[in-house]
């Protein structure tokens, strides 16, 4: 078989010039990498200390703050990121300290601007310093980003929203978490949980929604905000929501209320006609309640088949005190009891018992 | 006769020349789409949000699952690193395998373990109960299982069992995870929780590498060549390819030494299969088979950022033992579950990724073994010429050597992991030796491995010699 000589120059020749390239490349890259890591560490050697004052409020007399507020481009460049980082983590007078020197350096009006940016990473990162910056009355002009294009400015935007605590951002919040582009779930929520009670109309409203997504999270939500008010609601969904996640949602929220007057809700609802994720959190509600009728039922379902549930039953009935301790003991007792229920139970309330005796109450 | 065989001969060798540049250039496509994708991680790094995730109560909790057979030398020591992550709710679980070694022992006075009678909820089938389980008695979030020996798959399958948390994260004993690696790669459930189903984190070689505390604090290349060319097929094929394959939502395999599933989808599969030696690829296999045979939306992703440090074999001895179990295990996945193979109802897996797992990972052995000698008998035979085997040589490896250097330029770009130039100049070594020994050697091995698949032999794991985590020094694996 004949290759012509050309072709064998050429895929020498391409092959040793990316060869060469590439090893250019890898020399290049960390070459500067290095020099600019060396520069940067070099400038910011004395401003740190500084900064450090600042993040401390150890700065009375303002001197640090003067100093840095009028820092050259290049120096603040290498100061920015971290100056950044530091104000979303400290709170009171280092923040509004921290604030006033990124302001003076122009970042917040580029922040505003950059919400408009093209460049995703840009947008991204304006959300999430006006978020640490504490901007809430840049709030609105956050909203439109929930439901940008791109998941991870989505995700900051929601997470800047919390930081702000802003209840005008409740309404946009849950309505970010569906949709074609949605905000992710947890970061909602969580954003939700930061507002707080004053998300909590919202919240409400949204328990009514036609989008069962938009009640399973609400519930979520109002039931770790601790929303008494909306317990009547949240009742109504646990028992004839169509959606077992609902359903779910509603008896875990239920549940964190801790309503006692909800017991028998709670009971039904961990009934074995049910599903086991909604058996589950029941278990765990009904530990929450703690009451003598959820203990009793806590006692019963230590028995059950599903044995992650008899155990999750009896761990919740250790964590009861007195009352869930007696409930164990008493299954204990039925040791030599004939039927596999009453064995099953008396193992679930020893081990969940061993665990107590170690601290280990949580599972 | 001899006419034929001169023809077979000669189509032969062009079949040969056309795989090396397919295959070769199907890795550049990989590299290519992982270098994009490191990109777009990089810039989003700054606002990745994991303070946040520390607190949000939203975020899944983890029980991490170490199974441990005669590891008394560093499984304290890795215990404390795994229960020192950065994570919100997290419970660390080490399953004894029937140790011959003193390795429950050396947990039970470091950790003051007591004996609680723990009822093991069935989930998975397992082969073997357990003997005992114990906590520590200050209640920190340690359980220690101990049972017969039933193996590793096994192992894990009973400590899923255990697990009480929402997600279950799979690590060797001997694992060193960066200290945000659960944050990192527990991300995409956080970021896309409806359709996450299980996630991969990036293994890297842990030989010459100074370990404190069970944290990697230098990065360094190991010693001798056979773990510095792995330092590089790791970057290459573990970190470069997986991450591309990620990207065209195919990734079949993900490391046993640092997996993430949800507990409730890995017990709905029923778990690791114990019978199959490829255990953790047939897992993700199965998970993807069973997803698209239910009609569910779901997606498996590689993870670059976070790093789990693992020894990887420094002598040929264990490396070949290594390889033989890989090639096997690829077989054995292919051949379970070649119902897949090209067949639409499994979408891009069944049409392109296994596919391309039979033409160039299975077939890859054949090739590297028998490319050089046929090439070699046409010359002899004068059915080819100089000019061709020069043509040959480039793209075989030629074209190897230049996927290494950019997978060492990558690795530069995004991650930048070894300080030293001394470390990137070995590295650049190591990617140019594994050419001319390494590659053919790992090919008989797994011809080897093929060979062992085909006639059914036992598989046999092979105990692998720790030195333990301990020493402030470069870790250099002695077998």
């Amino acid at each position: 078989m004949n290759v012509p000589l050309s072709v064998i120059f050429a895929a020498i020749a391409a092959d040793a010039f990316l060869i060469l390239a590439c090893s250019a490349l890898v020399v290049a890259t960390r070459a500067s990498r290095l020099k600019a890591e060396r520069r940067t560490a070099a400038r910011l050697g004395p401003l740190r200390p500084l900064l450090l004052e600042v993040a401390a409020e150890d700065d009375p007399e303002g001197e640090s703050l003067r100093r840095l507020q009028g820092l050259g481009d290049e120096d603040w460049a290498a100061l920015a990121p971290v100056a950044i980082g530091l104000v979303g983590k400290v709170r009171g007078g280092a923040k509004e300290a921290l604030a006033s020197l990124i302001d003076a350096h122009g970042s917040t009006g580029w922040a505003f601007r950059a919400l408009f940016s093209r460049r995703a990473s840009e947008r991204a990162r304006a959300a999430e310093m006006i978020g640490s910056l504490g901007h809430v009355e840049l709030a609105p002009r956050l909203l439109p980003l929930l439901k940008d294009r791109r998941t991870d400015v989505r995700i900051v935007a929601a997470r800047a929203l919390g930081q702000l605590r802003s209840p005008a951002a409740a309404s946009g919040l849950i309505e970010a978490a569906v949709g074609r582009h949605p905000v992710p779930r947890g970061i909602a929520a969580h954003a939700l949980l930061r507002i707080g009670v004053p998300a909590c109309p919202a919240l409400t409203a949204a328990l009514s929604s036609a989008d069962w997504n938009l009640r399973s999270l609400a519930a979520d939500v109002l039931g770790r905000i601790g929303a008494l008010s909306s317990a009547g609601e949240l009742g109504k969904l646990a028992g004839s929501d169509p959606v077992l996640a609902v359903r779910v949602s509603a008896v875990g929220a239920l549940g964190r209320l801790g309503l006692p007057g909800w017991t028998g809700e709670l009971v039904q609802a961990a009934g074995r006609q049910h599903e086991p994720q909604l058996r589950e959190v029941a278990v765990e509600a009904l530990g929450s309640v703690g009451t003598p009728e959820a203990a009793k039922a806590l006692g019963l379902l230590m028995a059950d088949p599903d044995l992650r549930l008899g155990a999750r039953a009896a761990a919740r009935l250790a964590r009861l005190g007195p009352l869930g301790r007696a409930v164990l003991e008493q299954a204990t007792a039925a040791r030599k009891a004939s039927s596999s229920e009453a064995t099953r139970a008396a193992t679930q309330a020893r081990a969940a018992l061993a665990l107590a005796a170690i601290g280990r109450v949580a599972r | 006769m001899k006419s034929v065989v001169l023809a077979v001969l000669n189509g032969t060798d062009w079949a040969m020349l056309v795989y090396f540049l397919a295959i070769n250039s199907s890795y550049a496509g990989l590299i290519l789409l992982a270098a994009h994708e490191f990109h777009r991680r990089a810039q989003t790094r700054s606002y990745a949000g994991h303070e946040d995730d520390l607190v949000n109560p939203f975020t899944p909790s983890v029980t991490v699952i170490m199974p441990a057979y005669n590891e008394e030398a560093g499984i304290v020591q890795a215990v404390k690193a795994m229960m020192s992550l950065r994570y919100p709710r997290l419970e660390v679980m080490v399953v004894v395998d029937g140790s011959k070694d003193n390795t429950l022992g050396v947990l039970q006075e470091a950790f003051d373990l007591v004996d609680v009678p723990m009822v093991v909820p069935t989930g998975i089938e397992t082969r073997v109960p357990p003997k005992a389980v114990y906590a520590p008695g200050n209640g920190s979030p340690l359980v220690v299982v101990a049972k017969e020996n039933s193996g590793r798959a096994d192992s894990l399958n009973l400590g899923a069992n255990l697990a009480t948390m929402d997600l279950v994260c799979f690590v060797d004993a001997d694992s060193i995870l960066d200290s945000e690696a659960l944050l990192n790669v527990v991300k995409p459930f956080v970021d896309d929780p409806e359709r996450v189903v299980a996630t991969g984190g990036v293994v890297r070689a842990a030989n010459g590498c100074t370990i404190v505390d069970g944290r990697v604090v230098r990065v360094g290349m190991p010693q001798g060549w056979i773990a510095r060319i792995q330092v590089v097929e790791y970057l290459r094929a573990f970190l470069l390819g997986r991450a591309g394959w990620s990207k065209l939502q195919s990734l079949l395999i993900i490391s046993g030494a640092f997996g993430v599933f949800r507990r409730d989808v890995l017990i709905e599969v029923g778990g690791l299969d114990a019978t199959c030696i490829g255990e953790d690829a047939e897992l993700v296999v199965r998970v993807h088979r069973y997803m698209r045979e239910n009609g569910r939306r779901y997606r498996i992703a590689f993870v670059s950022e976070p790093v789990s440090w693992t020894e990887v074999p420094a002598s040929a001895r264990v490396l070949a033992r290594q390889r033989r179990r890989w090639a096997r295990g690829l077989a054995e996945v292919l051949w379970r579950h070649r119902v897949m193979m090209l067949n639409p109802r499994y979408g891009r897996i069944g049409l392109f990724a296994f596919p391309w797992f039979l033409l160039f990972e299975f077939g890859a052995p054949f090739v590297e073994v028998l490319g050089t000698p046929i090439v070699l008998l046409g010359l002899v035979l004068n059915v080819v010429n100089l000019y061709f085997a020069l043509l040959f040589v480039i793209a075989a490896f030629g074209y190897g050597f230049l996927l290494s250097l950019t997978s060492l330029a990558v690795e530069e770009l995004s991650f930048h992991r070894y300080p030293d130039w001394h470390d990137l100049f070995t590295a650049v070594a190591a990617a140019f030796i594994e050419n001319f020994w390494y590659r053919q050697l790992v090919g008989v091995w797994g011809l080897q491995g093929i060979w062992a698949a085909l006639r059914g032999h036992e598989a046999v794991w092979g105990e692998m010699t720790r030195r333990g985590f301990t020493k402030e020094e470069p870790l250099e694996v002695t077998r």
